[in-house]
């Protein structure tokens, strides 16, 4: 190996097993949303300088292994680990009622490691695909991105009042831009993106704070959780291959979704997982057969999903085109001042730029050997030790107070108050749209690019 | 007992949500200001020092966090069900009821019915398949 390729590598491999070891840890959390937690922790590692090497791996052992780990309360708890576990819920809770939890286990995070060895690859010979359109695409990405914002906002739980909905909050991102450009004549993207990611967070602390919201937030007592008993063989032999794990149909449906999703990059994950969990079951004559199937092809599918929607779209076009790319994985593209995108010219300076694509492949398959070498054994054989010691010990209020640190910090970073304000205010009325309209993030980050690219380009018009 | 309310999908105690946010940013904002005003001071590379001082501000943001874990303890009652003690055909009946047909297990390939067997369910299963077809033939 070269000298100048040695640095590189060991940055991915070091943060690699760092978010590796964090995102096992915090997929067992329920409830810790992709994009609330992903994408500031990714943020956070840009800003304090690590390497554009160091950077991929870290994000991708991040969501192999959270896609893994939230299999965890998913099946033995019977709650989501987070949004993309919703999809295999329904399969999960059947399987627990018939007593084999650790089937439902098993097949979820064997139908994910099947997944990621998958879409790694066929990710990035899609995206060589479609490098030579990557000028036409970014000529025209104003105008897409205010469609993508329109089809994905049609798609989210709040349908036509989403798309309305795109408006006001539009104009709310582009006349904060104006006031923070008059005063310190600079822009801000970190705080707009901290807003709308922690939005729920920061709209229920405010509804908490209010006595009519807290009235309407009561909890008769403390919630009751049901853990599955652990039924597992006594006396393990041993890891399970999770080649093993998987007959040979299972193998195939998981693997066909893999491979089709790795294609879909600008379909809603969640969407996508359902779909396929879909097709596949019914093809599927038998039921125990189909149930185990499917759990195995949703869960395979957040990962593939995952994959492909941020290496496409930063291999290929380096602008974040697609549902994910403009969720969790937008620090990657943007993350000023060390990632760029500057929106009138259509240029970027992000990893796009800064990496090859054998450069990705290589950080990739680094990324994707050391989560699953860390996260698929750890889960086989403690996933019932750790989901009660999680659910016993850690807090919500430490994990709320992590947060609320965590957001002023970052955003006292970017721009002092003023930042602080802007976090507040896009969150307040971002989580407002998710929780009573269902506009979820994923619409409010294309909102985003909506002001800042397409704005523009039609006052130019 | 406390009023309990439910914010970002999990319960909490008002009181402690108040006391954790208060002790997370009273640690770690000073932590990051302090810094990076320190840092800047002493001069170098201007964007390097606000680097530094962030790393600290996040330091401090875990060990609020981690004060905040050790007071304030989890609102949640974990209950262990025991392995559902009522007769096997009796829950597989109401997985029926709300999913469909199981199935039977000896239509499927090698691999699919060792693990079935693995599980002490194939004798279930079968015997659960017979009964809907004696029932369906009744019906006809």
């Amino acid at each position: 190996m070269s000298p100048e390729l040695l640095e590189p590598v060991l940055w991915a491999i070091g943060m690699a097993l760092l978010a590796a070891v964090l995102f096992t840890g915090i997929g067992l959390i329920s409830g810790t949303d992709e994009t609330a937690i992903v994408a500031p922790l990714a943020l956070l590692v840009i800003l304090i300088g690590v390497p554009p090497a160091g950077v991929i791996a870290f994000f991708l052992a991040a969501i192999i292994s959270k896609h893994i780990s939230h299999a965890v309360p998913t099946t033995l708890l019977g709650i989501p680990g987070d949004t993309t576990a919703v999809p295999m819920l329904r399969e999960a809770q059947l399987l627990r009622s018939l007593g084999i939890p650790h089937i439902a286990l098993q097949k979820a995070i064997s139908g994910g490691v099947v997944s990621v060895i998958i879409a790694i690859p066929l990710s990035i010979i899609f995206a060589l695909v479609l490098t030579p359109f990557a000028e036409a695409i970014g000529a025209a990405a104003p105008w897409i991105f205010i469609a993508a914002a329109v089809l994905v906002a049609y798609t989210s739980k709040g349908k036509l009042a989403a798309v309305a909905a795109l408006i006001p909050f539009v104009l709310l991102i582009v006349g904060l831009q104006a006031f923070i450009m008059e005063q310190k004549e600079a822009t801000f993207t970190t705080s707009f993106f901290l807003g709308i990611a922690t939005g729920p967070l920061i709209f229920d602390l405010f509804s908490a704070l209010s006595p009519v919201g807290r009235r309407a937030m009561a909890q008769e007592g403390k919630r009751e959780f049901n853990l599955a008993p652990d039924v597992r063989p006594a006396g393990g032999r041993g890891l399970p291959n999770p080649f093993r794990a998987l007959d040979g149909k299972q193998l195939a449906y998981t693997g066909g979704s893999a491979a089709i999703t790795s294609a879909t990059f600008v379909f809603s994950p969640v969407a996508m997982a359902v779909l396929m969990g879909e097709i596949a079951g019914s093809r599927i004559k038998n039921g125990y057969h189909r149930l185990t199937t499917v759990i195995s092809v949703r869960n395979g599918t957040t990962e593939s999903t995952y994959i492909a929607e941020t290496l496409i779209p930063l291999i290929a076009i380096g602008l974040p085109l697609s549902p994910m790319a403009a969720g969790p994985a937008a620090p990657l593209f943007n993350a000023p001042p060390v990632y760029t995108l500057d929106a009138q010219s259509g240029t970027s300076h992000n990893l796009h730029d800064l990496l090859s694509t054998g450069q990705f492949a290589l950080f990739s398959i680094i990324a994707a050997v050391i989560a699953i070498a860390i996260a698929y054994p750890f889960v086989m054989t403690n996933a019932h030790r750790a989901a009660t010691w999680v659910m016993r010990s850690v807090s919500h209020e430490a994990i709320i107070t992590g947060f609320a640190a965590l957001i002023c910090v970052i955003c006292l970073y970017e721009g002092g108050l003023l930042a602080l304000g802007v976090t507040i205010t896009v969150g307040l009325v971002g989580g407002l749209f998710n929780r009573m309209i269902g506009m979820h993030a994923g619409v409010q980050f294309m909102g985003y690019y909506v002001a800042v690219l397409t704005v523009p380009a039609l006052l130019a018009l | 007992m406390p009023q309990l309310i439910e914010v970002w999908n999990d319960t909490v105690d008002p009181k402690h949500l108040i006391g954790g946010i208060a002790i997370g940013v009273g640690i770690a904002v000073p932590a990051f200001l302090i810094s990076d005003h320190l840092f800047s001071s002493s001069g170098g590379d201007e964007a390097l020092s606000h680097s530094y001082a962030l790393l600290i501000g996040i330091v401090g943001c875990i060990l609020g966090a981690v004060i905040a874990g050790v007071l304030f303890k989890p609102k949640r009652v974990i209950t262990t069900s025991a392995a559902d003690t009522r007769n096997r055909q009796e829950i597989i009946d109401e997985i029926v009821e709300e999913y469909g047909p199981l199935g039977d297990p000896r239509e499927l390939g090698p691999k699919a019915q060792e693990e079935i067997r693995a599980l002490g369910l194939f004798d279930a299963l079968v015997d659960n398949h017979e009964t809907r077809l004696r029932e369906k033939g009744g019906h006809q």
